[in-house]
């Protein structure tokens, strides 16, 4: 079983609370989404050179991508402040790890509108990675997350937290820790297994 | 008609991608073409539901009668496949 390693994340942290683009060669901020499509090559090379080989190299930066891609579909025109999202990763001979965060509307504030009145947020977070629901009805689309949520149990080894405005869902992970006091925002974790 | 996405891109991730590669071949490969169309995903290293969905959407939406997937062994192809199957279902 994993465990998170804060350590890590502080960069992370500290844009999804503080809006604080910190400098760190294992993190980016992106502004647009053409600056975060153009880094995931990058990030594949990242996970290539510490021997993460396909099928989970694919499975993995698609992840990756439906995450990103996520914090533009969803938040345009609905930004606390800061656009775009801030991405850090890490690895060992063990795992890969990646971390998303953006200051976005957040996955509650994004799906309430669409669901049935009086369904409690935990809900709602468990409903955007098992059920499909888009925050963009009625357009069809919101399998990304699903898609993820695939990809994370595809194995036992991997893991995923993800927090939005103090409610998370997990896969395969015992932590939680409290990045509360804030109503906006998602914050993820993918520890991905190399073996 | 054959549709070799690699084209396109090796990484396909994002949904307006997926709707401009959609919206480029029905200006010029599919122009005045409603037939079926087969998706080849030979050198494509990762796709994502988002881009597949838009892609197939752009082209069903202005006449295209079917689109047909060849055969891959790339997961992130094949598990994209299978939610846009879910997605449609």
């Amino acid at each position: 079983m994993y465990h998170i390693d804060m350590d890590h994340l502080t960069p992370l942290i500290n844009f999804y609370l503080h809006g604080k683009i910190s400098s760190d060669q294992n993190a980016s901020y992106s502004e647009n989404r053409g600056q975060s499509l153009a880094r995931l090559s990058g990030w594949k090379k990242f996970c290539e050179l510490n021997h993460l080989t396909n099928p989970g190299l694919s499975q993995l930066i698609a992840c990756l991508g439906e995450l990103t891609n996520n914090s533009y579909d969803h938040n345009i025109g609905h930004w606390h402040d800061l656009p775009g999202c801030y991405v850090s990763w890490s690895a060992d001979k063990n795992y890969i790890r990646f971390g998303v965060a953006d200051r976005g509307r957040g996955i509650i504030n994004s799906l309430k509108p669409v669901l049935e009145n009086n369904v409690d947020e935990n809900t709602i977070m468990s409903t955007a990675f098992e059920k499909v629901v888009s925050g963009r009805s009625p357009e069809q689309r919101g399998n990304g997350l699903k898609f993820i949520r695939a990809q994370i149990l595809s194995s036992s080894k991997h893991s995923l937290f993800c927090i939005s405005a103090n409610k998370s869902y997990k896969l395969g992970i015992p932590d939680d820790f409290d990045l509360s006091q804030q109503n906006y925002g998602t914050f993820t974790l993918i520890n991905w297994s190399i073996l | 008609m054959i549709i070799k996405v690699s084209r396109f891109g090796d990484i396909l991730t994002s949904r307006p991608e997926g709707r401009e590669a959609g919206l480029v071949l029905l200006s010029s490969d599919l122009r005045n073409y409603k037939s079926s169309v087969d998706i080849n995903f030979t050198g494509v290293e990762v796709m994502t539901p988002s881009w597949l969905s838009e892609f197939i959407k752009t082209l069903t939406s202005q006449g295209i009668s079917a689109v047909n997937f060849i055969e891959s062994t790339n997961v992130s192809v094949t598990e994209s496949i299978r939610f846009i199957e879910i997605e449609k279902s």
